[in-house]
């Protein structure tokens, strides 16, 4: 039997977009974090309601943050 | 000091944020009919309309705001979401400011990072990102929020009424702002005052720059003489004095001017829905959404602008390079295509972003401050002043102001 592929990220940052505004961090904090270099992160494992990880998304100020649901797969 | 004297003259501040005095006249601060049905309906004819947004509201008058409307060039305001928000993620289109920025001019918030754009803006603004995070906000309540909220709490409890606009809202941010720059409580009240007048602001700081160039210490003026910024050739540089008072006029601008007004807006909001302030009290996570709802409501911002930098036909009208795009963000707020009874204030909304804090790179940078003081300042409030109410006998607080909104005065009874 294949070993359960590991859960999928639900979202995808940007790190060049990100200037660390920290909006994703006021709306989903147990999904977001800043690293050192105040620059978003996922947390590991992210566990906010998705509403908040889909308020987070639409709240960034530079459009860095997209939703895995939203990502076309190939 | 004792521990219940007021922190600050009281009187001195009651003339310094008193949104219908002499200070706020020039923005409309003495505007008192609710400006939202009027917004409703210019937001209902056109996503864009022609003029500011002060020329399109019956009853207000030829007020200025961040030194605009400049009389020569075409003045548009955007009403719905959609639009404000296409306006504030584009700013390119939508830039800051109408010319370059040369950060080495004199000193002044035309010379700051709230004027510049791209890559330059960045550069400055990630000087000081690391210490306005989510994160962050824990070190400002720390060091200023917490002992400020407390000091003002102490001094009301006994009394069993109080005046909390001035008294409480409006002392909070400019002594939690000052309080991280390191900037004495006497002096408080000076710089709130200075702000009309940015070399009076010089003559305060100054003297601690330097002192901080010699020894840094554990506040923002020790960051900015710290800070390097690599120059459009790439070349790094220690901030120059010019370059530190310019972030010094701004942040301390926009720290002490917007904040207090916020915060009386949701405790007016509160306290007129006693169903809703004993929810909160009950259960302290309503406090957040509440604030957030405030925001959304009645910002006490509701417009900001940015130069239009090339033509561009705009959500149905055609836009000038060189126009003026007014963001009627009061009115994007209660945009009915994105929330339910949208004039309705309802802390149980499902959360939806929204534009009080701005949007794009300019985002407002002290936003997690600011909820820090909102959530820290009325969460005392409801933690030491049982049965907190309005006064049934003294004038009800209503909202006023055009530009810079606000509340009139909030009489309270508690005990």
């Amino acid at each position: 039997m294949p070993e359960a592929a590991p859960a999928e990220a639900p979202v995808r940052i940007d790190r060049d977009l990100c200037i660390g505004a920290g909006q994703c961090i006021a709306y989903a904090p147990q999904t977001f974090v800043h690293d050192d270099e105040t620059t978003a992160v996922l947390r590991e494992p992210p566990h906010d309601a998705e509403a908040d990880v889909a308020a987070a998304v639409e709240a960034c100020p530079m459009g860095a943050l997209t939703l895995r649901s939203s990502v076309p797969t190939e | 000091m004792t521990e219940t004297a007021p922190l600050l003259d009281v009187d001195r501040v009651r003339e310094l944020f008193d949104l219908r005095g002499a200070y706020m006249a020039h923005n409309g601060g003495g505007f008192s009919p609710d400006p939202y049905p009027l917004w409703a309906a210019l937001r209902e004819q056109a996503p864009v309309h022609e003029g500011t947004l002060h020329a399109l509201t019956e009853g207000a008058e030829d007020w200025t705001f961040q030194g605009l409307p400049e009389r020569d060039r075409p003045h548009f305001t955007a009403f719905t979401y959609a639009a404000c928000n296409d306006v504030y993620k584009d700013s390119e289109l939508f830039a800051s400011s109408a010319n370059a920025v040369d950060p080495t001019a004199s000193a002044g918030v035309e010379s700051s990072m709230l004027s510049m754009g791209g890559a330059q803006h960045r550069r400055y603004r990630a000087l000081v990102q690391p210490r306005f995070t989510p994160k962050a906000a824990e070190w400002w309540i720390r060091k200023s929020i917490q002992e400020t909220v407390d000091a003002l709490v102490a001094h009301i409890r006994p009394l069993k009424r109080a005046e909390l606009n001035v008294d409480f809202c409006a002392a909070i941010p400019v002594l939690t702002i000052t309080g991280v720059f390191g900037i004495p409580v006497e002096q408080a009240l000076d710089v709130r005052a200075a702000m009309a007048n940015p070399m009076d602001v010089i003559t305060i700081v100054a003297p601690l720059v330097a002192a901080r160039r010699e020894e840094p210490g554990d506040d923002l003026i020790s960051v900015l003489v710290q800070a390097e910024v690599a120059d459009e050739d790439g070349v790094v540089h220690r901030l120059t004095d010019p370059e530190i008072y310019s972030f010094c006029i701004l942040l301390l601008a926009a720290g002490s001017g917007t904040t207090w007004k916020q915060m009386g807006i949701t405790l007016t909001a509160l306290l007129q829905r006693p169903e809703v302030l004993a929810a909160v009290r009950e259960d302290r996570s309503l406090l957040r959404p509440a604030i957030e709802e405030a925001l959304r409501w009645q910002p006490t911002d509701p417009m900001f602008s940015r130069f239009v930098t090339r033509d561009v036909d705009f959500h149905g009208v055609h836009v000038p390079k060189g126009a003026v795009m007014h963001i009627a963000l009061g009115a994007a707020n209660r945009d009915p295509a994105r929330w339910e009874r949208p004039d309705e204030f309802d802390i149980h909304r499902p959360v939806k972003p929204i534009l009080s804090f701005g949007g794009g790179p300019h985002i407002c940078l002290g936003m997690h401050v600011a909820r820090a003081e909102m959530v820290t300042g009325i969460g005392a409030l409801l933690d030491n002043l049982p049965n907190l109410r309005l006064d049934p006998d003294a004038e009800p607080p209503r909202y006023v102001g055009f530009y810079e909104r606000g509340a009139t005065a909030i009489p309270v009874l508690f005990g």
